[in-house]
């Protein structure tokens, strides 16, 4: 599947089997995987994601992922999380499950998530922990 | 899917909520926790929030404060933490309070700003501003006061038995390691009966906090003890504080009458002073009254 954003390059995702209802227009996937190339909404030298699978309309109203999520960006960053849901009115993706975020000097957990895309805000709750470990010399 | 390409962008997001640094030398920054009840990151602003009650940790040194907010540049590196509201940071047995602080993680710099209070081992200090520098644990304050514990007594059965001393300056210096105080400055230090005024005042102190030996230096100084007022180029606290010494051109004076001599000592908390190889003055016309 690809996507193509107004700016910058067209982000593809694979998936091992792909399932789409034309009646409710539903769209369901597994084993998905996204490459999102550097643009100026991705940052971090782009991103490479991961879940075991997600489902959702093809006009885009509401997707959820199931299973444990995974990101990588080029930058080194890490996140995993379980489960997230996007709602397109709200604009919003959110998660109920922990999320874990590691990369180069820092770390950040929280218990819940909230991210608003269009003024591109993140809310951890539920008691977060950050932390920053030097990167090592000649590292960023 | 859609969620997932979405998480990745949130990814982005995220990262630069990091307060990072490199290791490039033995200044580079230490490690911070930081454990909050919420974190809003406005990758717009620039700007994460770490809010409902914050502890931040950088190694012995926390600090608590209800909201900290790191402002990070386009490279993802905090440039300024501001702690919002009553800031309380602890380092050993060093308590510093205040209304508002900035925390430089570079530099090791914790300024704290409005109602400053720092207190360690008996030492208390207060002021409009205190810079504390976490690597050296050296603390500057400005407009302050500080209460000294000095000798445990100041004289038999003295009702200013105990008592600290108070000082006041426009700036202050103080050396934990080395339990040295300098007040810089518009110095008054005030113990029991006696005040001193001085342009530049060193206290060194013991382990336990109070004052071991204090000096004045850059200029001279001028003391009360009731009616009683002294001058000199020098004054020196000795005996834990009991007695002030003054030297260079001392001159004692009460009403009309003067005194001096090669060093003038004032027993503090006692109304007594003494004179060393003293040469009088006294008022001709009152002499002769009295002779009369």
């Amino acid at each position: 599947m690809r996507h193509y954003p107004k700016d910058g390059p067209p982000r593809v995702a694979h998936a091992s089997s792909v399932t789409f209802d034309r009646e409710t227009s539903q769209l369901q996937a597994d084993e998905i995987t996204a490459e999102m190339p550097p643009s100026p909404e991705v940052g971090r030298g782009g991103a490479t994601l991961s879940a075991p699978s997600g489902a959702g309309d093809v006009h885009g109203q509401r997707a959820e992922a199931f299973g444990k999520l995974m990101v990588r960006t080029g930058a080194g960053d890490r996140g995993e999380t379980e489960g997230a849901v996007w709602d397109a009115a709200s604009d919003v993706l959110s998660g109920e499950s922990p999320l874990h975020v590691r990369g180069p000097g820092y770390s950040i957990d929280g218990e819940t998530f909230r991210f608003h895309m269009g003024d591109q805000r993140l809310e951890l709750g539920g008691g977060v922990k950050a932390g920053t470990r030097p990167a090592p010399k000649g590292t960023r | 899917m859609t969620a997932a390409l979405l998480l990745a962008l949130m990814a982005g997001a995220i990262a630069p909520a990091g307060i990072t640094g490199e290791s490039t030398d033995a200044k580079a920054p230490q490690e911070i926790d930081l454990v909050s009840e919420t974190l809003v990151v406005d990758h717009r602003a620039h700007r994460a929030t770490f809010g409902g009650g914050v502890v931040a940790t950088r190694g012995d040194l926390e600090v608590r404060c209800p909201t900290v907010t790191a402002l990070y540049d386009q490279r993802a590196k905090v440039r300024e933490v501001v702690c919002e509201g009553p800031v309380s940071a602890t380092q050993g047995a060093k308590t510093m309070t205040s209304q508002a602080g900035t925390f430089d993680n570079a530099s090791g710099l914790l300024h704290l700003e409005g109602g400053t209070t720092l207190v360690e081992a008996g030492r208390r200090f207060s002021g409009e501003r205190l810079d504390y520098e976490v690597s050296t644990s050296q603390a500057t304050l400005s407009r302050a006061e500080a209460d000294l514990p000095g000798s445990e007594r100041l004289g038999p059965m003295r009702p200013d038995d105990g008592a600290p001393f108070r000082i006041t300056a426009d700036k202050v210096t103080h050396d934990f390691a080395g339990h040295r105080t300098t007040f810089i400055g518009n110095v008054v230090a005030t113990r029991g009966d006696l005040t001193m005024r001085a342009s530049r005042l060193v206290v060194v102190g013991a382990d336990d906090g109070r004052v071991d030996r204090a000096w004045t230096e850059g200029g001279p100084v001028r003391v009360d003890q009731g009616e009683r007022h002294g001058s000199a180029q020098r004054g020196t606290f000795v005996g834990g504080g009991q007695r002030l010494v003054l030297e260079g051109d001392p001159v004692v004076t009460e009403r009309d009458s003067s005194l001096r001599g090669d060093r003038v000592v004032f027993l503090v908390g006692q109304g007594r002073v003494e004179v060393e190889k003293p040469r009088a003055v006294f008022p001709l016309d009152r002499a002769k009254r009295a002779g009369e």
